[in-house]
């Protein structure tokens, strides 16, 4: 059985580096919450020109689990993979 | 240091503390037990500082840890303000504040999914059963306990005001197990799981501690004959909060890498 995936290859490569801390469920759940919450639209819809406004959605809830320091580093990681 | 390891690190010390306990001559035993709930204290003590200067000044979590760190403290104080015969007092303001940095720590760490947002996703109906259940446990661990100290304090014995405060804090921090816990199945999967894991392992062995004490206090026993399970109930829980701080550390800086 495979996981479950957005179906949009930009949202399943931020939602795995979430996973990483939050786990797979809620990896995926964060990025539709806040896709949705930032663009008005869910993460099947995602594309490059979003990943900022993402970013920046996800920014106050990295912050609260790992800190303001670690939260750029998810968050760079996050650019480099997708190449931005 | 892997995170099987921190979540059987308490149990191995603990273990450890009951064999020296046991080898020791009888009039030591006293002394062993002191000693080792002095120094999980200790180390929950250095697991919380980690924890705490893991963030930055203003992150969200660096507070929960420093309160967690006061509270350990504030109680560490008390043991050594009663170990060196000081006034019941001070030891009633130690106890008192160290209880109220616990609830405020415990808080501050439950709320830590609803403060990132991400219980906008949650249906509002899932959570109360959970809560309700947590709720009812607290109380009915607590209640007994609460009630005498409460009837104490009503006859005119001001002293009865600590206990009274330590029994609202367990029944808070033992409520707030419902957040912690459903934080931790949330993370299931992610390096971040393991802090909250540990938390709530603690939370879980002081909600066997406070309904052992409950059930050996309605049933009369003499408190000295069961002593050895309680201090190490009361040991592993406490060596818990130190797993779960340095747990802390090693997920958030699994970020770096």
């Amino acid at each position: 059985m495979t996981e479950a995936t957005t179906g949009n290859a930009i949202a399943d490569r931020i939602a795995g580096r979430l996973a990483l801390y939050l786990g797979p469920h809620t990896g995926r759940v964060a990025v539709k919450t806040f896709s949705v919450k930032a663009l008005g639209r869910g993460p099947e819809t995602l594309t490059l020109r979003d990943v900022p406004a993402l970013q920046q959605a996800l920014r106050p809830m990295l912050r609260t689990f790992v800190g303001r320091a670690q939260c750029e580093i998810v968050l760079e990681q996050i650019a480099r993979e997708l190449g931005l | 240091m892997k995170y099987r390891t921190l979540a059987a690190a308490p149990v191995v010390l603990v273990a450890v503390a009951l064999a020296a306990w046991t080898a020791a001559p009888v009039e030591l035993r006293p002394s062993v037990l002191a000693g080792a709930v002095e120094s999980a204290k200790v180390l929950a003590l250095v697991g919380c500082g980690v924890a705490a200067w893991t963030f930055e000044a203003g992150d969200y979590l660096r507070r929960a840890w420093l309160l967690l760190a006061a509270c350990t403290l504030f109680l560490f104080g008390r043991d050594v303000v009663a170990l060196a015969g000081g006034p019941v007092l001070a030891e009633g303001i130690l106890a008192t504040a160290g209880n109220g940095c616990s609830v405020a720590g415990t808080w501050v760490l439950a709320r830590a999914w609803t403060v990132a947002g991400l219980d906008e996703g949650d249906a509002p109906t899932g959570k109360w059963p959970l809560r309700t259940g947590a709720v009812a446990v607290a109380l009915l661990v607590t209640g007994w306990p609460l009630v005498g100290d409460l009837g104490a304090l009503m006859r005119g014995d001001a002293f009865a005001v600590v206990p009274l405060v330590s029994d609202v804090a367990d029944t808070v921090v033992l409520a707030l197990l419902a957040p912690l816990l459903r934080t931790t199945l949330a993370l299931q999967g992610g390096v971040l799981r393991w802090p909250w894991a540990l938390m709530t392992a603690g939370n879980l062995l002081w909600l066997v501690f406070d309904a052992l004490y409950g059930v050996l206090g309605l049933l009369h026993v003499d408190p000295s004959r069961t002593r050895v399970a309680t201090e190490a109930l009361r040991v592993v829980a406490t060596l818990y909060t130190a797993s779960a701080g340095l747990a802390q550390r090693k997920a958030v800086k699994a970020a770096a890498t």
